[in-house]
């Protein structure tokens, strides 16, 4: 899961070495924090956050495999 | 003071390179670092080379001769560069492979099995995903499909300069989809003129609003129309009003 949103990410934003995801595992529901270069962070977010809805919807369907949820949040 | 700029994968090799070219020994070059490169995808596609501005001190040697070889030295990079981007080219086979790539790997994540096929014409590439939990794929209205196109499509076209339109399908979806929009456009237009009022069809996104309105083009009792912004944006069906009268005259 951390992977494919790092893999994302990093195809996405201009500074791929910048990019950064750690994961905070819950129970039943995991945090992934997503952190960018501050330039890139529009990139990750996109137009009225289309980008990071997108992410977000691929993620969930991903997470629905393990039967989890998780929660992706851009770091600022 | 002159200043020449290097190109190499890393900085160290730019640094490598300059000295070489230069005749400088490592330790006695000056040099500012203008972009540090990126590997880019699979070190493949949109690597950006790292850049150094090398500045020259004074007391050269014969600066004449080292200007000389400046400038040849320009030219000679000037042509390799192109045909290191033809190379990059040929290696990466295009953004078909790229996104390949790309939507393999999201699927791959989401459910086992799947497949990727492409289609390519003019206009755009289609990629056609097969096998697998469809239904997982697709998501709710088709929001997990819609997402991974928008990815997929965003990813190839900051590699590549040119505008490269992409279709994401699983197993013929698009094209139900688009069959049941056009039988709701149809229903909801009949209602608006029957009703003489105004019918708004909401939570579409930009493609289906198009297929609604290409659907109800050439009906001449409707008038359709996108009002509001962003999300909230919405597709009026509006009966027209020569049409009402014409009806009211007859009856």
């Amino acid at each position: 899961m951390k992977d494919l949103i790092k893999y994302i990410a990093q195809a996405l934003v201009d500074h791929p070495d910048q990019v950064a995801v750690s994961e905070v595992e819950g129970n039943q529901t995991s945090v992934l924090e997503l952190k960018v270069a501050k330039e890139d962070l529009g990139k990750v977010i996109g137009k009225q956050g289309r980008t990071a809805r997108a992410m977000r919807t691929i993620l969930s369907a991903a997470s629905a495999k393990v039967k989890k949820r998780t929660v992706l949040e851009i770091i600022e | 003071m002159p200043c020449l700029e290097f190109e190499g994968k890393s900085v160290e090799k730019a640094i490598k390179k300059a000295s070489e070219e230069l005749r400088i020994p490592i330790e006695k070059l000056k040099y500012d670092v203008i972009s540090y490169g990126s590997t880019g995808i699979f070190g493949l596609v949109g690597s950006k080379k790292a850049r150094i501005c090398v500045t020259l001190r004074e007391p050269i040697p014969k600066p004449e001769a080292i200007i000389k070889e400046e400038v040849s030295a320009g030219e000679n990079k000037e042509i390799q560069i192109i045909s290191e981007s033809e190379q990059k080219q040929n290696a990466s086979e295009g953004p078909i492979e790229l996104g390949r790539n790309v939507l393999q790997r999201i699927i791959d994540s989401i459910t086992s099995d799947a497949t990727v096929s492409i289609q390519e014409n003019s206009e755009r590439i289609l990629f056609n995903i097969s096998g697998g939990n469809s239904a997982i794929l697709i998501g709710k209205r088709g929001q997990t499909l819609e997402a991974m196109q928008y990815l997929v499509e965003k990813i190839i076209n900051k590699n590549y300069e040119q505008r490269i339109r992409i279709l994401v399908d699983i197993e013929g979806y698009l094209e139900t989809k688009e069959a049941g929009l056009e039988r709701i456009a149809v229903r909801l237009s009949e209602k608006a003129k029957r009703t003489g009022k105004p019918v708004t069809i909401g939570q579409l996104n930009a493609q289906d609003r198009r297929i609604v309105h290409l659907a109800l083009k050439d009906d001449s009792g409707v008038r359709t129309q996108s009002i509001g912004d962003g999300f909230y944006r919405k597709l009026v069906i509006f009966p027209q009003k020569s049409y009402q009268r014409k009806k009211e005259k007859n009856t």
